[in-house]
């Protein structure tokens, strides 16, 4: 008897712990869903609860995103912005998309690749805009400009927020040294000269004359270089095939490789990808003289306290392959492509608040570097936004200007047929170029055939 | 009465084990059997449920044509062919080693079971430092014992693999060492006297003794060893991403980029149950193979 109680008992307290294991579990997975707080108040019965947007950014919230949505829930009471950060890469990415999938998790997202945005509006994801642009009369071209916006099927699936700027970072102390001035218009040809002469020393206290990105990847930065003598979409053919015999993507392999082996004045790619080489660090902290990175680099330039320095930065644009180039502007092109998710069950209140977020609502997001997109903003007010207190200290104001090309038409890609393929081979090849395994002929040979297998594939 | 009090155990026993049945079948068994499915279908995960569409066994036919699975199939191979004896050999010296008197033998035995619970991020961060071809120190002895040309480590695509390999050796030798210790533990002092009373030497002692009671756990050791050494991800994930080249790219590394990159769910899965395949049939075998020498 004594024994069958206790195994009730037992029995009976375990069930209790499941049960209220199970009830404590919920409200703790509804925390993140907007749809509970704003069914109801869609149903206009009770107007007192507002509405909960869940609007989903990679930017860490300190860095403008806090101030974004203190900003937004001051001004609208009925509509409250929760923001989510995702750390944007391909895990991050990934977590973005399965929350979008989940009913309630997310209403308005930022995507910062164009293939990615591509992926997502292909498979559904992102609601067409249109609609929404209509009838408030929001004008798109004449508030971001022409090219701003890809469709996709004659629809309108996201708006860009800022224009990311691509650019070469140098340290004017030791330009200065050298006795050389601030580039404006340059090869890369002049590009390994400077580089050249701004390399000093061996060893340890190696002072590299340039740095490329803040990890090493083939991919992203040659598909940069090569925009400007190819244009837009340089990595196909007209006919659906990969372009990779154009000679800029050899020229672009051979250059680098000039830089890292031959003249050993840039970082080994592989050694500088072993040891994960941070180049704002490298070029913080005076090892490297000359950086290529653009907009991210921004932030850490005013960031004293983790990138202590004393030396002004000033800006060059993206070196061209060659003097004729027809386009200048390289990476520099629109990007936080704002949307919102085909699953909202709020999408009046998103397409509020993206609006608003895409115009006057980005201002808080200018400090970290990233210049709107929206071309009523005082690009003056913009610059001193970017560049902070004193200015001076940290920056060679006129040719930052110039760099962030505001005047200038920007390259802008539509097709990604089978872009995560072609990004591996890319990598993989041109990797086996930069540490000498094979040349930059044969691995561009080896980037056509494969592309155009997988595009053969794809099909 | 007995039947009564027999069902009652019966069932308090299963509730006992409910809180974990159903959460392993739908964590683990559901999915799996999911995975399944999708193995036969294209699937864009982003496109929800409504984006399959069945394509029979395509998946399966495609991969042996695909060279990024081939080449990751290869050096999952490789890697497995090398770490496990390496790993068995040298945990089993440290184990007798460590079995018999040596001075700070606790403090010996912790350092070689630190790797196995450090995180293997942080074990890859560290040996990626310690492989760096110009400045990094092994390179630097190398170096200082007169080796003009050493090895460039992760930045070659002949040497990525094999440092992988060295590292997961380092990594797993502690918890082998401390399985093989136990085992050891458990052969009876008996055995050892009357051997020598016959008359046999330390070598006779390891190899008709020690070795042969040891096989059980030479049997678990293998076996485990070689479905974890197949399922390699982390080191490869943080060191070289596959590369250079596809020199380092294995199963699990791929199946991750296809899924999550690619976003091709269905050949995702079918890679995957193919590597389940094979595990399977291997770990099979050794079934089959362990009649002959184990002793039990």
């Amino acid at each position: 008897m004594n024994y069958k109680a206790m195994s009730w008992v037992l029995t009976g307290s375990l069930l209790m712990a499941m049960l209220t294991g199970c009830s404590g579990g919920q409200p703790q997975a509804d925390k993140g869903k907007g749809a509970p707080a704003a069914s109801p108040a869609e149903g206009g019965n009770k107007p007192q609860e507002p509405v909960t947007i869940n609007f989903w950014g990679a930017i860490p919230e300190e860095s403008g995103p806090a101030k974004v949505v203190e900003n937004w829930n001051k001004a609208n009471p009925d509509i409250k912005v929760n923001y989510k950060r995702f750390v944007n890469d391909e895990a991050g990415n990934t977590k973005l998309e399965t929350a979008l999938l989940a009913n309630g998790e997310v209403d308005v997202f930022i995507s910062y690749r164009a293939d990615k945005v591509m992926k997502r509006i292909d498979s559904g994801m992102a609601e067409p805009l249109d609609a929404y642009i209509q009838k408030d009369n929001f004008n798109v071209e004449e508030n971001f400009g022409k090219q701003s916006i890809v469709k996709v099927k004659n629809q309108t699936y996201y708006i860009p927020a800022i224009i990311l700027n691509d650019f070469v970072t140098l340290n004017k102390k030791y330009l200065d040294d050298a006795k050389l001035p601030i580039p404006k218009d340059w090869t890369w040809e002049d590009y390994k000269d400077y580089a050249q002469k701004l390399s000093k020393g061996e060893g340890a206290n190696k002072i590299w004359g340039s740095m490329v990105g803040n990890v090493p990847k083939v991919y992203e930065w040659m598909d940069k270089a090569v925009k400007m003598p190819i244009g837009p979409d340089a990595f196909y053919t007209s006919d659906g095939k990969s372009n990779f015999e154009h000679p800029a993507f050899k020229k672009y392999l051979d250059d680098q490789i000039d830089l890292q082996n031959k003249l050993k004045v840039q970082p080994n790619f592989a050694e500088a990808k072993a040891t994960k080489m941070d180049g704002n660090q490298m070029f913080l902290s005076g090892k490297a003289a000359m950086f290529w990175q653009g907009t991210a680099v921004l932030r850490n330039i005013k960031n004293l306290k983790d990138y202590p320095h004393d030396f002004v930065t000033a800006f060059a644009p993206v070196p061209k392959q060659n003097k004729d180039d027809k386009y200048v502007t390289a990476g520099t092109g629109y990007l936080d492509f704002v949307s919102i998710n085909s699953r909202s069950k709020v999408k009046d209140a998103a397409w509020k608040f993206v609006k608003w977020y895409v115009t006057e609502g980005n201002e808080p997001m200018i400090q970290g570097g990233r210049v709107p997109a929206w071309k009523k903003a005082d690009p003056d007010k913009v610059v001193s936004l970017i560049l902070g207190d004193n200015p001076e200290k940290l920056f060679d104001v006129p040719s930052f200007k110039s760099a962030l090309m505001l005047d200038k038409e920007f390259i802008v890609d539509t097709k990604f047929n089978s872009s995560p393929e072609i990004q591996k081979i890319v990598e993989e090849e041109g990797e086996r170029a930069f540490i000498g395994e094979q040349s930059s002929e044969q691995a561009v040979k080896n980037m056509k055939k494969r592309a155009d297998e997988v595009l053969a594939k794809n099909k | 009465m007995k039947l009564k009090h027999q069902q009652a155990e019966t069932l308090s026993g299963w509730l006992f084990i409910l809180p974990s049945v159903v959460g392993f079948s739908i964590l683990t068994i559901l999915p799996i059997l999911f995975s399944m499915v999708i193995s036969f279908t294209e699937w864009n995960f982003l496109k929800g449920l409504s984006g399959f569409r069945f394509v029979g066994l395509g998946n399966f036919l495609k991969m042996w044509s695909d060279r990024w699975f081939t080449d990751s199939l290869k050096n999952n191979v490789l890697f497995t062919a090398v770490t496990v004896p390496f790993t068995m050999v040298l945990s089993l010296l440290t184990a007798i080693g460590l079995n018999r008197g040596v001075f700070f033998k606790n403090p010996i035995r912790l350092m070689i079971f630190m790797p196995y619970i450090s995180s293997i991020v942080a074990i890859s961060i560290v040996w990626g430092v310690l492989y760096n071809p110009s400045q990094g120190p092994i390179n630097g002895f190398l170096h200082g014992i007169g080796i003009s040309d050493p090895p460039k480590w992760l930045a070659s695509s002949t040497w990525a693999l094999p440092s992988i390999i060295i590292m997961s050796i380092w990594a797993n030798i502690g918890y082998n060492m401390i399985i093989y210790l136990a085992g050891l533990q458990n052969i009876p002092k008996d055995l050892y006297e009357a051997a020598k009373i016959d008359g046999a030497g330390p070598a006779a002692c390891f190899f008709n003794v020690t070795l042969p009671m040891l096989s059980p756990t030479s049997f678990f050791v293998l076996i485990t060893s070689i479905i974890h050494s197949f399922q390699v991800f982390g080191a490869v994930f943080i060191m070289t991403q596959g590369g250079p080249g596809s020199s380092t790219s294995v199963l699990t590394y791929y199946i991750y980029q296809v899924g999550f990159s690619f976003y091709d769910m269905g050949y995702a899965s079918a890679m995957a149950w193919i590597l389940f395949l094979i595990i399977l049939s291997v770990t099979l075998l050794q079934w089959q193979g362990q009649k002959k020498w184990v002793n039990y």
